[in-house]
């Protein structure tokens, strides 16, 4: 029951992150679903006997529930982005992307008869719910800050699904993916510097002279 | 019994190098740690190359993390190779004081430090045996070459960087979920207790892969790496990170880069050739290649500018290769691999040496250069020469590899794919001669070339590594290469 309950909080976060449009607001679901996807690995862990995943749950927490969304709140500041979005798209149709990817996902992933083996296995299709809205916001959003928001919540989205197949990878890979993480937030934040300090502006619409 | 050790100072010497080159007293410093680094790396791959040969792979570390067999063996020599030319180019054209582009000292440690680490991770990426490893090292290549392509921090390279670091984290996002699936197919073969993402396993376990799950973690692992391949339609990154780069920069990233992504698809490749009656792999990179040449042709065709010529003849070689990939046999195969090391050395030269000529010339418009080969000899001659090689003109080393490519084509009965090859290699090798000719041969420019040249030894020294393969490799294959070769193959098709 806890763990639909967090499955459930994974897949409302992915989902309102598309309709809110404060970038504040996004920095926090970005946290909480990180913390219900920590809480996943938590109780995977519990259940299924498995308890290095209780690392991964520990790294999630201290990574992307902390470290991260205070990062991006301080380039949030630093950088004096408008605290609201810029979105090719409306919310509505927005809305009901995210609907379709939910969609997609369970059409695609069903199918697959091996899953019976894994019995955390039921939340692939959210995982790939996540990892397809993460897609569609760096797709449609104007600032490269909210293209950031994106990729993070796709790589939030392949963690669930590393949680649900795999019961985790193995202590030095996690921290490999984690050091990954960390070091793309960084490399990130030092882009969106230069992209400030040179255009006066973090819109990704200023990059448009490199065509042909 | 092949001692592993130096697979691992292969990883150590690079990382220890960029450690000590952020903390250089001089100029002089800096430069002699990198060279010292790359030439360090070198030695060691030709030693590793050397165990490989006599005494086959080598599985090193704990649990078996690294593995380097004869097509790890490969991709580490190309690298090696391209690395230490790269860097001794970088002496003259950033690390001098006396040289036009000198970098001042604290953001020439950067450098230094930077190219190192990349180095670092693209041989991570050959010596990985776990594949979640390999995806890691991919991933930290993306990291460190965005710093590289960024580096001049001037608008157009943010630009650049930006858009690099975007879609390729984006397209290794799927990748990680594509090795994800990888795992997800093994747990069908063994059970979850036993499953594993190590290459070795999963080759072992290749048979009894389920095929509707490997058949979509292969879309996802082709949607990622073929992102960071290069290949058409999803190279949109690739000419502008290679234009704004610095010139050293982008010989590394056409030349060493995109081979590790499609040596992450060979090694995915690999397994799937061992799965019965499966033939979906050989699908992607035959359609992956045809549109890869048909499209970078057109582009080649239009393009203006020097350094986005030069890239878009990358997406054109990596489909190349990826064709051969797909043909597959004996010859297919060998003709791909071999094609990865000809390109890899063809291509650094030409960006070595145009980046020479578009410094000289002031602009890398090749409407606006003409006459080169008079007014700058020496580098005239050698983009001539690399012209041709790139064009596919016998007897270089390009030819004899994409001649390999076409045969095995045709003998597989791909008609279709050989023939739209053939074409676009037609197209190709007018656009280029076309745009060198005007450039290298054309009237003797009004506006003249700079005559502020810096010094040359480096720039010598890298061609001298790489001029060899791009011209001898056509007409002699020395018999340990040959021998590497094969050995790299047979690691693919087993």
């Amino acid at each position: 029951m806890a763990l639909e309950l967090c499955a459930a909080v994974v897949l409302l976060a992915a989902w309102l992150s598309l309709v809110h449009r404060r970038l504040e607001a996004q920095i926090y679901l970005y946290a909480t679903q990180s913390a219900a996807i920590a809480g996943i690995a938590f109780l995977v862990s519990i259940l299924y006997a498995t308890p290095l995943l209780a690392v991964t749950g520990g790294l999630i927490v201290g990574l992307n529930v902390v470290v991260i969304p205070w990062l991006l709140r301080r380039i949030l500041r630093d950088l004096r982005i408008p605290p609201e979005i810029n979105m090719l798209v409306s919310v509505r149709m927005s809305a009901l992307a995210g609907l379709g990817c939910l969609l997609l996902s369970v059409a695609v992933i069903g199918p697959l008869t091996p899953l019976a083996e894994i019995p955390a296995a039921g939340l692939l299709p959210i995982a790939v719910t996540v990892v397809l809205i993460g897609l569609f916001t760096t797709a449609t959003r104007r600032k490269a800050f909210s293209q950031v928001l994106g990729i993070l919540g796709m790589e939030n989205g392949v963690f669930l699904a590393g949680i649900a197949l795999t019961y985790g990878l193995g202590l030095l890979l996690e921290l490999g993916i984690a050091a990954n993480l960390f070091v793309l937030a960084i490399v990130s934040r030092l882009f969106l510097h230069r992209m400030k300090d040179t255009f006066d502006t973090v819109d990704a619409d200023v990059l448009r002279s490199l065509e042909g | 019994m092949a001692d592993p050790s130096w697979a691992l100072l292969l990883l150590l010497v690079p990382a220890a190098a960029a450690g000590i080159a952020l903390i250089a007293p001089s100029r002089r410093g800096a430069n002699a740690t990198a060279v010292a680094g790359a030439a360090v790396s070198l030695v060691l791959v030709f030693a590793i190359v050397d165990q490989i040969l006599t005494s086959g792979a080598l599985t090193v570390g704990p649990g078996g993390f690294l593995y380097v067999d004869a097509l790890s063996g490969l991709l580490l020599l190309l690298l090696s190779l391209v690395g230490l030319a790269s860097i001794l180019y970088s002496v003259d054209y950033l690390g001098r004081a006396t040289s036009p582009h000198a970098l001042p000292l604290p953001r020439l440690r950067q450098y230094y430090a930077f190219v190192l680490l990349f180095l670092f991770t693209m041989f991570l990426v050959g010596e990985a045996n776990n594949l979640g490893l390999l995806w890691i090292a991919l991933e930290g290549t993306t990291l460190v070459s965005a710093l590289l392509v960024g580096f001049y921090h001037t608008p157009r390279s943010i630009e650049a960087s930006w858009k690099y670091l975007i879609l390729c984290t984006v397209g290794l996002i799927f990748a990680l979920f594509g090795t994800l699936l990888l795992y997800l197919a093994d747990v069908s073969a063994v059970g979850s207790s036993g499953a594993s993402l190590d290459w070795t396993a999963l080759i072992r376990e290749a048979p009894h892969l389920d095929p509707g799950i490997m058949r979509l973690a292969l879309v996802f692992l082709f949607l990622g790496y073929g992102t960071k391949a290069g290949f058409a339609p999803l190279h949109t990154w690739l000419p502008d990170a290679h234009s704004e780069a610095p010139t050293p920069v982008s010989a590394l990233l056409s030349a060493g880069l995109l081979k590790c992504a499609i040596y992450a698809l060979l090694r995915v490749d690999a397994i799937t050739l061992r799965m019965p009656n499966f033939t979906f792999s050989t699908w992607l990179f035959l359609s992956f290649g045809v549109v890869s040449v048909v499209l970078a042709a057109f582009f080649i065709l239009i393009q203006r500018d020097l350094k986005r010529l030069l890239a878009y003849h990358s997406v054109e070689h990596m489909g190349i290769i990826s064709l051969g990939i797909g043909f597959g046999g004996v010859l297919g195969l060998f003709g791909a691999l071999f094609h990865m090391v000809n390109h890899a050395a063809t291509k650094a030269t030409l960006f070595l040496a145009g980046g020479d000529l578009a410094s000289a010339a002031g602009t890398k418009d090749l409407e606006e250069i003409s006459g080169a080969l008079t007014a700058l000899p020496g580098t005239g001659a050698v983009l001539f020469i690399g012209g041709l090689a790139l064009a596919g003109v016998p007897p270089f080393s390009v030819f004899a590899s994409e001649f390999l490519i076409l045969t095995a084509g045709f003998a597989g009965g791909a008609w279709i794919a050989a023939v739209i090859l053939l074409v676009a290699l037609a197209i190709v090798f007018g656009g280029l001669l076309l745009h060198l000719s005007r450039a290298l041969l054309g009237p003797t420019p009004t506006r003249g070339f700079s005559r502020e040249r810096g010094p040359v030894i480096g720039t010598a020294l890298g061609l001298g590594i790489l001029l060899p393969i791009v011209i001898g490799l056509g007409v002699f294959l020395p018999t340990p290469f040959a021998a590497l070769l094969h050995d790299a193959v047979q690691v693919v098709i087993g």
